[in-house]
């Protein structure tokens, strides 16, 4: 990765959330960046199956998935 | 009704609730031994940050002045420091937010007090509800009333310690990957984390919009039953909560006709006394006439991953303002917490959001013809605060990989159940060397009302559909 890209990415998380600590929270941080990025093989999601689905798809799952003798 | 305990304290929230509606006691008297106990207790547990003992004799009276009762009329409870009351702290455990006077009342304390219910105070709770462990650097951690050198759970930690000693009879929790259900396993009580969109968040401190839920925290699960029933529901004032309405749990001593889930998979890693006790569960649950299978379920901590990825971002844009004005108001840990949020990126956080519907849709078929999910609350009895909060206070790069292994570890199978929005009630089983230890039973989207009952079932069983209180240590 290019060091222009390196610090666009840390001047963009210091504009969010201020620069006082980032360096000592700086492990935490990429420890995070490092787990996130597996899920994009863990859990296995089928090639393609997120194309349509946005953030109501959950609220609307929920409701389909209800017991009927529940309501 | 059986016989009450002498000691007010021992009575459950429906028997506290019954005892003012006869009038076998005045809802002042019960208030009176309510402060009593706190004033024991609050050195043992430090569960108050804000007790509001003159307000509280004043609606005692009020109450018994008046001849309209609803369901918990007279009885006190107190609620985590996360609910907006006019003129009245919302501090939401923190510095940052010590001084912010509300200027609206949260739907949830509405309908407690259209139910009649008293309010004594603001509860200890982890800052800004961010950690497993009830871990304070501000008003210092709540403390287990079982064990006061050992954590009780968060972040509702006051809760779980106001009810857990019997201080008051209820307390509203929050729940964004396990914070009803850790504190509630950890201190010896019942507490329900409803399906997302059950219960109204009007008033409430954000942390994770898709995943925060409010919740009851009771001595038993019949109370939690009385409790959800009175908050739950539609509300006009947030648009995320559900239109179905809400199904009454119906009291059942048996288990017959309904076929449970159980995960060979998911009692893998528990410690030997919490093994044993889901152990001797199965064969309760057999005894009560269910049908038990084996279900297949995902890697939890998989699931719980995603969980966080909801929870960090969201809460990290939620925080961005404060924490770039006032970092040092923010202690180290919760700091650290929030700020990881920044470092995920925007599509990585979408996808997380995207797989949660088809991850329920399958989650959802691993029931097979299951109704209900017994699963573990915790992996291990409730551990001491200088084993998970010290490690991970110690800074540097072994504290920074301290925390996450810690919250996967305590968390590790509630956020998976946040992380898809299903409804889940823990509750006691067992008690190891004087410690609790509880199971959840989680249920599909919006069947409060199943597991409620099934958890009534398992707890007369037991026999801890009466209050379990502890002496005072000396």
């Amino acid at each position: 990765m290019s060091q222009e890209l390196e610090a666009a990415a840390v001047a963009a998380m210091q504009a969010l959330v201020g620069e006082a600590g980032v360096k000592e929270d700086a492990g935490i941080m990429a420890a995070q960046i490092e787990r996130a990025t597996r899920i994009l093989t863990r859990p296995p999601i089928a090639f393609g199956a997120l194309w349509d689905k946005e953030p109501s798809s959950h609220a609307a799952a929920l409701l389909r998935l209800a017991p009927e003798e529940n309501s | 009704m059986s016989a009450l305990p002498s000691d007010p304290s021992a009575w459950t929230l429906k028997q506290a609730a019954d005892a003012v509606r006869s009038g076998a006691i005045s809802s002042v008297e019960l208030t009176k031994a309510a402060l009593a106990r706190i004033g024991s207790w609050q050195p043992v547990v430090n569960a108050f940050i804000a007790l509001d003992a003159e307000g509280a004799l004043k609606a005692a009276a009020a109450a018994d002045a008046r001849k309209t009762s609803g369901a918990l009329h007279g009885v006190p409870l107190a609620h985590k420091d996360m609910l907006d009351r006019p003129g009245r702290i919302t501090g939401c455990g923190s510095k940052v937010r010590g001084t912010h006077v509300a200027h609206t009342t949260s739907t949830v304390l509405a309908r407690l007090d259209a139910a009649g219910a008293l309010d004594l105070g603001r509860l200890n709770m982890s800052e800004f509800a961010l950690g497993p462990t009830g871990l304070n650097a501000h008003h210092g951690r709540a403390k287990n009333p079982w064990a006061p050198e050992r954590i009780t759970g968060g972040s509702s930690s006051g809760s779980g310690a106001a009810v857990g000693s019997g201080m008051v009879y209820g307390a509203i929790g929050s729940d964004t990957g396990g914070s009803i259900r850790l504190p509630s396993a950890m201190c010896g009580i019942a507490g329900l984390k409803p399906t997302q969109g059950r219960i109204s968040r009007y008033g409430a401190m954000p942390l994770s919009f898709s995943q925060d839920c409010l919740g009851p925290m009771a001595p038993t699960v019949a109370d939690v039953a009385l409790f959800y029933e009175t908050i739950a529901g539609s509300d006009g004032l947030d648009s995320t909560v559900a239109e179905r309405p809400v199904a009454k749990a119906a009291a059942r001593t048996d288990l017959k006709g309904l076929t449970i889930g159980l995960s060979d998979a998911w009692l893998e890693g528990l410690d030997a006394p919490t093994g044993k006790a889901h152990e001797a569960m199965r064969r309760l649950l057999a005894d009560l006439g269910a049908k038990l299978i084996n279900v297949t379920l995902p890697d939890p901590l998989e699931l719980g991953e995603l969980s966080n990825i909801l929870a960090m971002t969201e809460a990290a844009a939620c925080h961005g303002d404060f924490l770039r004005a006032q970092p040092d108001d923010y202690g180290p840990q919760v700091r650290a917490r929030l700020r990881q949020g920044a470092a995920i990126p925007g599509a990585l956080y979408l996808r997380a959001v995207a797989m949660r519907a088809p991850l329920l849709d399958a989650f959802v078929a691993d029931f097979g013809e299951a109704d209900l999910l017994c699963l573990p609350a915790m992996p291990f009895l409730p551990p001491r605060s200088a084993d998970v909060d010290g490690a991970a206070a110690a800074g540097g790069a072994a504290g920074a990989a301290a925390i996450p292994q810690m919250v996967a570890a305590i968390a590790r199978y509630s956020r998976p159940i946040s992380y898809l929005g299903l409804p889940s009630l823990a509750q006691p089983i067992a008690w190891d060397s004087g410690l609790p230890i509880a199971m959840q039973t989680v249920g599909r989207p919006f069947a409060e009302s199943s597991i409620l009952s099934a958890g009534m079932a398992v707890e007369t069983a037991l026999g801890f559909d009466r209050r379990r209180i502890p002496t005072l240590p000396h």
